[in-house]
């Protein structure tokens, strides 16, 4: 059997987007515990310009943007982290076990699915943003989990459907295994490349949303993630014109893209070991 | 014009990845004559099919050329370019048709439509009018009567369609340009009997008609090769083990392998009675990654000698007989 | 059911009556498609009665409903005399077992080729220590000459499909199943492999008194194996008799059809002379 782990390793998009996301792990995790207290308001120092004291200059508040900019990275992972891993769950769950029961469970997993499919992320926020005080980093990843699961669970279920029909099934089910086993596992392992995939795209989608909404002034306001970062530079009015502190709104907005861009080509490396019309050695 | 259509000389075709090299076909050397219909048999895993994707000229990503040449109607057709390939050798001398094509057919297509892209594809015309379409429809109804197909079939969509009809269509799609010579990959071995038995009627129709002049028949089934072919290959493990005359491979076979393998498989009379117990051959085919040394069959065979373990035994040629073999036991009869 | 005392003693082990399946689809035009109607025959103790006919003419879903994977529209299967709904499902498969035509879907190509051996030891009542599983399955495996050490631990893609069908026949004879579906066991496997799957079968037939249901739409295999044999169109049973009796003097035209398409070996069909 051709290992794909070792194609994966030999991959150079898998491994080029995995160098990159580890080291904005590092910097996301290591750097905010290292650096200062990110909410530091040094008054005497506001919109200054990269220097070697600040790398990447302070805010109009006196803020180091450098030190922001870590925890930044290391909250937008959590977020993603956590709606990836719970979207993946519930996108697996609705995706898998209905399905394969059949019947009425298939059709109200599949009403499930397009109803969440149909429901506008934007709006919804709003309306959160203006009912739940407190917003937290583990209630936003939450939310993105509960509305980003539908379009990979309908892709599970359709995989579900033809690998139910595979002999092992009945051959499982004639060993007297119930349906939950044999989903767990005759079902699901034949689909574990997919379903990595599924979490990759989940997590780089749910770190995106979560800066457009910040961004747009209806996630969180009080921890920093890169959507926090852009909304304030972009809201800050101590300074004439808002794109004079250049150093507060670049660095977030090419972290982001370089994020985004390594989580991308992880699922493009994947996909071209997983999708033997892709691959090629 | 070559004397034979197709020459294949020490063809060396290997598997190369990370799961190692696998010698799929290892120096191996035959002709075919014009006129004739070549079978090559022998178990899953002795190099057929790899045999016929390196005579097709578009071996998939992993099979690599390593050594050899294969003259297609004279044309050495791994030296010249991938275009000239394409109009010289792929578009009016040689058609391949591989091992579960029929699954090619796209499911949203009718048949007819499928036949349009294909001569598009082939011609650079783009057949839009009514009259030009017409004209491309009645060559193919014409075309597919030799195939048992009826005109109805090219309103159908792949799925109301047998697994043998669908079949018939691939072959009849493959060979509207009366290629000199249709390789074809396993075309029965996911049908059942009745539809074997069309299938095979089929073809020879397609040879009698004058549309196809020569075939390359891949099969693991002898019974079927026996219908169709004039001459045959054994093949074992990337190499030939026996090559002749059909007729006579089957009733007098001379390499062991040959003959366990007639044995294991089932055959009837005409009654349907069976002939003889079936024996099947002990042991399984070598992994080609590391192939056993001198003879490869030498593992499994029973009449195993101390030369057979050591030394790859060459082909012996029988001097009245057309074929040769390549087993040692032959060596006091063609020692002389 | 009722005809227990009829059908419990004389050695039937089972017996289907009547069997029907219809398929409906469409919500509105309902369109009927007929899968199976009205099969009826036994099987005894040690009998092997094959299921001749093409594709599409209903065998497989006569396997399929004595397997308990689909349910019968009307009529009814009995297993030594109860009805097979009767019977708890696990309890049932201790019984009943098959060998499916695709081999290399029959094995998850996820997990090494045990998986489908360890797995069988779930019908059995309480637990077994796993030295005692694996001397189990290597003993079977060599009472049905398969060299466990050539099989075991390798992933389906490695062995052959005679060896994968030879090893789900193995796993019917670890669980003791009385009554094995064989459902064109040889139709996908290479010609060449296919004596060692007919020979198992018949030498179990022999020595264990297994009771085989062969479907295949070669008939010329059915003739090698089986007693008795039943042919079916299109979801009707069109004969059945004895295999000789059949072979030489088939009375319906079908039967003389698939006969006809019997590969030869040794000789040409007068079409392709």
């Amino acid at each position: 059997m051709i290992d794909v782990w070792e194609l994966l390793l030999r991959s150079r998009k898998f491994m080029f987007g995995l160098a990159v996301l580890i080291s904005l792990i590092l910097l996301g995790t290591v750097g905010p515990w290292l650096l200062g207290d990110p909410y530091y308001m040094n008054l005497s120092l506001i919109g200054r310009p990269p220097s070697p004291e600040h790398l990447l200059g302070t805010t109009s508040f006196g803020e180091d943007v450098f030190t922001q900019l870590c925890n930044a990275i290391g909250n937008s992972l959590v977020v993603g982290l956590i709606a990836g891993v719970l979207g993946t769950l519930i996108a697996v769950f609705v995706g898998a076990v209905g399905p394969y029961i059949g019947g009425m469970a298939d059709r109200i997993s599949s009403l499930a699915t397009n109803l969440a499919l149909v429901l506008p992320l934007i709006p919804l926020f709003i309306i959160i943003a203006s009912v739940v005080r407190g917003l937290n980093l583990v209630l936003i990843g939450l939310i993105l989990a509960a509305t980003s699961w539908p379009w990979a669970a309908r892709s599970i279920r359709s995989q579900v459907l033809t690998l139910k029909e595979r002999e092992y099934v009945n051959l499982a089910r004639m060993s007297g295994q119930n349906s939950v086993d044999i989903v767990v596992t005759e079902v699901l392992p034949n689909m574990l490349a997919y379903i990595m995939m599924v979490f990759v795209i989940l997590t780089g989608t749910a770190i995106l949303a979560e800066s457009a909404l910040s961004m747009i002034g209806v996630s969180t306001t009080r921890t920093i993630t890169l959507g926090y970062m852009l909304y304030w530079a972009q809201h800050e009015t101590t300074v004439p014109f808002w794109w004079n502190i250049w150093w507060w709104f670049i660095p977030p907005g090419i972290v982001l893209t370089v994020l985004l861009t390594a989580i991308f080509v992880i699922h493009a490396g994947m996909d071209e070991i997983f999708n033997p019309r892709l691959r090629e050695l | 014009m070559a004397t034979h259509i197709l020459e294949v000389q020490d063809l060396r075709g290997y598997y190369r990845g990370t799961f190692g090299v696998v010698h799929a076909v290892d120096g191996v050397s035959f002709t075919v004559d014009r006129g004739v219909v070549m079978g090559i048999a022998g178990e899953s895993g002795g190099g057929k099919s790899t045999l016929a994707q390196l005579v097709s000229g578009s071996p998939p990503p992993l099979l690599h050329l390593e050594g050899g040449t294969i003259l297609v109607d004279g044309i050495d057709i791994y030296s010249i370019n991938p275009e000239e390939l394409r109009t010289e050798v792929k578009c009016k001398r040689m058609s391949y048709v591989p091992q579960s094509s029929m699954e090619s057919l796209n499911p949203v297509k009718r048949i007819r439509d499928f036949i349009f892209d294909v001569v598009r594809q082939r011609t650079g015309k783009r057949i839009a009018s009514s009259e030009e379409k017409a004209e491309v429809l009645d060559m193919a109804a014409n075309h597919m009567k030799t195939l048992g197909l009826d005109r109805p079939v090219l309103d159908r969509y792949p799925h109301e369609l047998s697994g043998g009809m669908k079949q018939r269509v691939v072959i009849a799609v493959s060979t509207l340009w009366n290629p000199k010579l249709l390789i074809i990959d396993e075309p029965t071995s996911a049908l059942d009997v009745t539809s074997q038995k069309r299938m095979i009627e089929a073809l020879l129709n397609l040879k009698r008609a004058g549309t196809i002049e020569s075939m390359l028949y891949i099969s693991h089934d002898l019974t079927s090769l026996r219908q169709l072919c004039g001459e045959c290959i054994i093949m074992y493990a990337g190499k030939i083990a026996e090559i002749g005359d059909m007729e006579e491979t089957i009733d007098s076979p001379r390499h062991p392998y040959s003959r366990l393998l007639t044995a294991a498989i089932a055959s009837y009379d005409s009654k349907g009675r069976k002939m003889g117990e079936l024996k099947s051959i002990a042991g399984s085919p070598p992994d080609l990654r590391d192939p056993p040394a001198g003879c490869r069959f030498h593992p499994r065979c029973p009449y195993v000698m101390d030369i057979c373990r050591t030394k790859e035994p060459p082909m012996f040629w029988a001097g009245e007989r057309k074929g040769g073999a390549s087993c040692w036991l032959l060596t006091s009869q063609a020692g002389q | 059911m009722d005809d227990t005392s009829e059908t419990g003693n004389n050695g039937i082990v089972l017996k289907c009556e009547g069997l029907t399946k219809l398929y409906t689809s469409g919500l509105i035009r309902t369109k009927t498609v007929t899968g199976a109607k009205d099969v009826s025959f036994g099987i005894k103790r040690g009998e092997i009665v094959s299921l001749a006919g093409e594709s599409g003419s209903g065998k497989s879903t006569v396997a399929r409903m004595i397997l308990r994977l689909i349910k019968p529209t009307s009529g009814s299967i009995t297993l030594n005399g109860r009805s097979i709904y009767s019977y708890d499902i696990r309890e049932y498969y201790r019984q009943v077992q098959a060998v499916f035509q695709d081999p290399y879907s029959a094995f998850n190509p996820f997990y090494t080729v045990d998986h489908v051996m360890e797995r069988a030891f779930g019908l059995r009542e309480g637990s077994i220590d796993p030295d005692e599983k694996d001397k189990i399955i290597q003993s079977t495996l060599e009472s049905i000459g398969l060299n466990p050490s050539e099989v075991l631990g390798r992933y389906p893609h490695e062995l052959s499909g005679g060896q994968m069908q030879r090893m789900l026949i193995g796993r019917s004879l670890l669980i003791g199943s009385q009554l094995l579906i064989a459902d064109e066991p040889t139709s996908m496997i290479d010609a060449s492999t296919r004596a060692g799957v007919l020979n198992l079968l018949l030498s179990l037939k022999k020595d264990k008194g297994l009771s085989v249901l062969f479907i295949t739409h070669d008939i010329g295999q059915a003739q090698y194996v089986s007693e008795r044999v039943l042919v079916m169109k299109q979801g009707e049973v069109v004969e059945q008799g004895p295999v000789d009796e059949v072979f030489i003097r088939p009375k319906h035209p079908y039967t003389k059809e698939l006969l006809a398409a019997v590969p030869t070996l040794y000789e040409r069909w007068d079409t392709c002379r």
